[in-house]
């Protein structure tokens, strides 16, 4: 049992992303959770206590569990992402394995998917269509020989195809009529025409590709926990600039106004008794100009608020307790902090 | 059956092979359920037991006939206020001592510490009631006596001959709800001198309880799927009395299980499984000489374990132990004792395989400058390969401040400093295993008072308050670093608390109710922060509770016996911050057997009804755990 927990563990946390920012959140603001930051919790994989909490930016409140609150039962599993697309919040179960769809701006459910999804990840949107990175069963030696992208019909909240990538696909993002795909235990980028859904052509990184932004310009960047940071300019599918940072964790977050990137590391300490994460960041305009702005251990997630530039660090109490939320200033000066649920991997800044 | 602090199946005979004197309190009757003094307890074979003063310990034996086939988990979470963690019906059990994790109990089966050598906790899931004659519960740090992870306290479990001139023979089978069925066959054949003693069992339970799935709007109805558990072993003892004054004992157990881990009711498609396969071995030669006695031993454990048919993992141990005693003064005898330890694992978890070779050096003395005082003083150093352990000492005492025909006080005083060796897998797994590790490291100290009334040969009260105070230091605890996780000295913890039992015997009509009921508080408190954002320090650890009771109400006329148990488990912290927890509660458990005699043969027929109440309850956040359910058993006994 506790090999098994370990080994799950290991696995978890040898993976590590971000949440990516959403454009298509285009419906008026209605609910409670309309404005402020979604708190992703991850949960601890024994106690399958993922969660969602809102931070309410103007008044500081936090309300933890809102998924439980609004619904009368607990979110049990793995949160590993939320995305807001046309109104509606997904949540991701990687344990469970399922999606929870609740109205963003209430929480109240409007529907499960559990059907033909395995060990899911992240997720991304057109229209009525999305897309979902699935790591699928593990093999009994706990790699995943048979990755996939489920593709769901928002309508009828149905998986419609299975799309076979390279293993352990993490990052997915849509530019245009294109879907990126990193796949974390190799050196590529997928590249999927997402009006066939078919794989159309590979973009090769560094090891370990996780998560992606894109930039004003329409550039994608993706952080590889090899030590590398890319941009691909997604018409040409080619590599437009790339920086090499030691030790990224795969967690990135942009500014959109400010166009800075910022990005997670992890290293030992001197005598190896424990890791520090530090907060790295960079301007996609500027990218070799690098910096580190603010460093403690135990962090998990990041996000920015474009609105008012504040980084938003998830300091994960090493999962023993509940998180802790670091607000820091652009220049790495503490605002303050609050705590938040177990686990916290990422932000949502509605 | 009896349960508390008591000794009546330990022959007379017997003790005098041994130096200690029993005092019998006047007024009370070997016979009844409830003797006198823990503290003159002596186990044959285990030259500890009479070296340890002034700790609180739980005895139990005659555990055949209310608990014919369950495990330890069963009975200690029937009959102890100790906090038993279960990851599931009948899964991984493990336990929870004074405050302390589930590496901190030593389990002793026949002299050896058979705790996982790589996971450093023992499954009491998988040991039998039947897996001794004994069973003592010792609270509290022995690291003295018993070496490495006696830090919350120690399981004893020990085999002994009956030396009966006729054969006794017992079969035991069972059928229960979610198709359980259990049997258990003993066959003891023997003399004063020779003694053999066969048990086998074997159980199988589908387990396929239903539950209320609260993750799923309207918490709709499903059924386990995967939970299902098959066990089978068998013990075979040996007790020669090779001359006037020695005795070789062989005890060997082999068991074997299989389990679906069931999972929590958030990821109910896993399909993991795990294999165990043990064979412990312990052969023993005593020789008495009128001062002296010399107790050799060795022993052989292999411990095999298959997870989802990959992961395996074999664990050998050889052990010799050698113990002096002596008694140097009518008031003082000593023991002087060492033991070495040859530990060698396999497992694809490791980088390569690992051996190790361990040695312990003890001395241990006895001093009982009055008949109603008793002193010891003990002391253990521990040594192995790439390690500094620290020294294991321990001092107590036991006075009887009243004795008279109807009263007894005890007042009992320990202190002692403990230790556990980091497990392999702490400092081996591949990856984040720390070989830099140090032994963690504790400090107790405690008193009790023990009251024993005989109001009248009707009625015997007893009352045993214990308080502790534990302090450990470089405590072992797992934490993320970067992409794995790596166990790291970090933790501080101060553990206090307060330990009752009350028990009583009364003789009514034509029958005897018999009751207990023990309670514990536990405050374990970490005083460490992981960094400045840490909420943890100062608050209670997560999964001990702060409040566990147990009491047990057993009934018994004309060979009809009637039982009723109630065990409270309060709320568990599930974070370090205590931000959140996981409600405490009540089970009810009801047992009625009617027992049907002949001259040398009998029959019993048992009923159990368990969570009488139908309780929905979590020991682990979102693992479910079965509803009412029932069992019926028939037990035929040749005396």
């Amino acid at each position: 049992m506790m090999k098994h927990v370990l080994m799950m563990l290991t696995v978890i946390l040898v993976v590590v992303h971000f949440y990516g920012c959403n454009q298509d959140d285009n419906v008026m603001p209605s609910g409670k959770y309309e404005n402020g930051v979604m708190i992703i919790n991850e949960g601890n994989f024994s106690d399958a206590d993922g969660s969602v909490s809102f931070y309410d930016i103007d008044t500081e409140e936090i309300h933890l569990k809102i998924f439980e609150k609004e619904n009368g039962r607990p979110f049990g599993g793995l949160l590993q992402s939320v995305t807001v697309h046309n109104g509606k919040a997904y949540l991701i179960d990687n344990l469970g394995s399922k999606i929870e769809v609740v109205e963003a701006g209430t929480f109240k459910w409007i529907a499960t998917l559990s059907e033909d999804l395995s060990l899911p990840r992240f997720f991304a949107a057109i229209d009525n269509k999305a897309y979902v990175s699935n790591w699928g069963p593990y093999a009994p030696d706990f790699t995943s020989p048979d990755s996939y992208i489920a593709v769901i019909d928002l309508d009828n909240m149905m998986v419609i195809k299975k799309i076979g990538v390279n293993s352990a696909p993490e990052g997915i993002i849509v530019v245009g009529e294109k879907l990126f795909v990193s796949s974390q235990a190799t050196s590529e980028i997928s590249v999927i025409d997402t009006g066939t859904d078919t794989i159309t052509g590979t973009v090769p990184v560094g090891f370990g590709p996780a998560q992606f932004v894109a930039d004003s310009q329409g550039r994608i960047w993706v952080a590889c926990t090899g030590g590398a940071l890319y941009a691909i300019n997604p018409v040409t599918e080619e590599i437009v600039a790339s920086v090499e940072i030691e030790n990224l964790t795969g967690r990135i977050s942009i500014n959109q106004n400010t166009q800075s990137i910022y990005l997670l590391t992890s290293t030992w300490a001197p005598d190896y008794s424990y890791t520090e994460n530090t907060v790295v960041a960079l301007n996609a305009a500027n990218p070799d100009e690098v910096s580190n702005i603010f460093a403690t251990r135990n962090l998990y997630g990041l996000g920015v608020d474009s609105a008012s530039g504040e980084i938003y660090l998830a300091n994960s109490n090493a999962f023993l307790g509940n998180g802790t939320i670091i607000k820091i200033n652009p220049d790495g000066s503490e605002i303050g902090n609050f705590a938040a649920g177990r686990g916290p991997n990422g932000f949502i800044f509605r | 059956m009896n349960t508390h602090n008591t000794n009546v199946s330990v022959p007379l005979a017997l003790l005098s092979f041994l130096f200690q004197v029993v005092i019998v309190a006047p007024g009370f009757s070997q016979d009844s359920l409830q003797t006198h003094t823990l503290e003159e307890v002596v186990i044959y074979g285990m030259p500890s037991s009479e070296f340890i003063t002034g700790s609180h310990r739980q005895y139990f034996d005659s555990l055949d006939v209310l608990f014919p086939v369950s495990t330890l988990s069963d009975l200690l979470q029937t009959l102890t206020p100790v906090y038993i963690k279960e990851y599931g019906s009948y899964m991984l059990s493990t336990i929870s001592l004074r405050g302390t994790g589930a590496g901190h109990t030593s389990t002793i089966w026949n002299g050896f510490n058979i705790n996982s050598s790589t996971l450093g906790i023992t499954d009491f899931s998988q040991i039998p009631v039947i897996a001794g004659d004994r069973l003592v519960l010792h609270y509290g740090g022995a690291s003295a006596l018993y070496g490495s992870e006696s830090i919350g306290g120690s399981v004893i479990i020990q085999s002994e001959g009956h030396w009966n001139d006729s054969p006794s023979l017992s079969v035991y089978q069972d059928a229960g709800s979610f198709q359980t069925y259990r049997s258990r066959v003993g066959l003891r054949i023997g003399n004063s001198r020779v003694e053999s003693s066969t048990r086998a069992y074997h159980s199988y339970s589908k387990n396929n309880f239903s539950f209320n799935n609260i993750l799923k709007p309207g918490s709709p109805v499903e059924r386990q799927q995967h939970a299902s558990v098959w066990q089978t072993g068998l013990f075979q003892d040996i007790y020669w009395k090779t001359g006037t004054r020695s005795q070789l004992s062989v005890n060997s157990w082999y068991h074997h299980s299989n389990r679906l881990i069931q999972p929590t009711i958030a990821n109910t498609a896993s399909t993991d499984v795990q294999e165990d396969e043990n064979l412990r071995l312990a052969v023993s030669f005593q020789h008495t000489a009128d001062l002296d006695r010399i107790n050799v031993k060795a022993g052989y454990l292999h411990d095999y374990m298959l997870f989802n048919n990959l992961f395996n993992t074999t664990s050998n141990q050889q052990i010799l132990q050698a113990t002096w005693s002596r008694k140097i003064t009518s008031a003082v005898k000593s023991t002087l004792g060492g033991s070495w330890k040859n530990v060698a694992v396999e497992t694809n978890n490791y980088a390569g395989s690992v051996i190790e070779n361990r040695w312990d050096m003890y001395l241990w003395i006895k001093y009982t400058p009055f008949r109603i005082w008793e002193l010891a003083l003990n002391i253990r150093q521990a040594g192995a390969s790439g390690f500094r352990i620290p020294l294991a000492p321990a001092i107590g005492s036991s006075l009887d401040l009243m004795k008279t025909n109807s009263h007894l006080i005890l007042w009992r005083l320990t202190a002692s400093g403990n230790y556990r060796i980091p497990t392999l897998n702490d400092r081996y797994w591949n990856p984040g295993g720390n070989p830099e590790l140090k032994p963690e490291q504790s400090w107790s100290v405690e008193s009790g008072f023990r009251w024993q009334y005989l109001h009248s040969t009707e009625t015997t009260l007893t009352s045993d308050i214990t308080l502790y105070n534990m302090w450990v230091d470089n405590w072992i605890i797992w934490l993320p670093q970067g992409s794995y996780w790596s166990p790291q000295n970090l933790r501080e913890v101060r553990s206090s608390g307060l330990e009752l039992t009350f028990s009583g015997i009364h003789h009514v009509c034509k029958g005897t109710i018999d009751w207990t009921i023990s309670y514990a508080f536990t405050r374990s408190v970490n005083n460490t922060k992981l960094d400045e954002y840490d909420r943890s320090d100062g608050k209670q650890l997560p999964f001990v509770p702060l409040h566990n009771l147990s009491m047990l109400v057993y009934y018994n006329l004309h060979n009809w016996k009637f039982s009723i148990s109630e065990n409270y488990t309060g709320d568990r912290f599930i974070t370090t911050d205590n931000e959140d927890a996981i409600d405490g509660y009540l089970l009810t458990d009801m047992k009625i057997s009617k027992q049907v005699n002949w001259i040398k043969e009998s029959l019993l027929v048992l009923f159990e009804f368990k969570n009488v109440l139908n309780k929905t309850y979590y020991n682990l956040p979102l693992r479910a755990m079965p509803g009412r359910n029932f069992r019926l058993g028939l037990m035929y006994n040749l005396n």
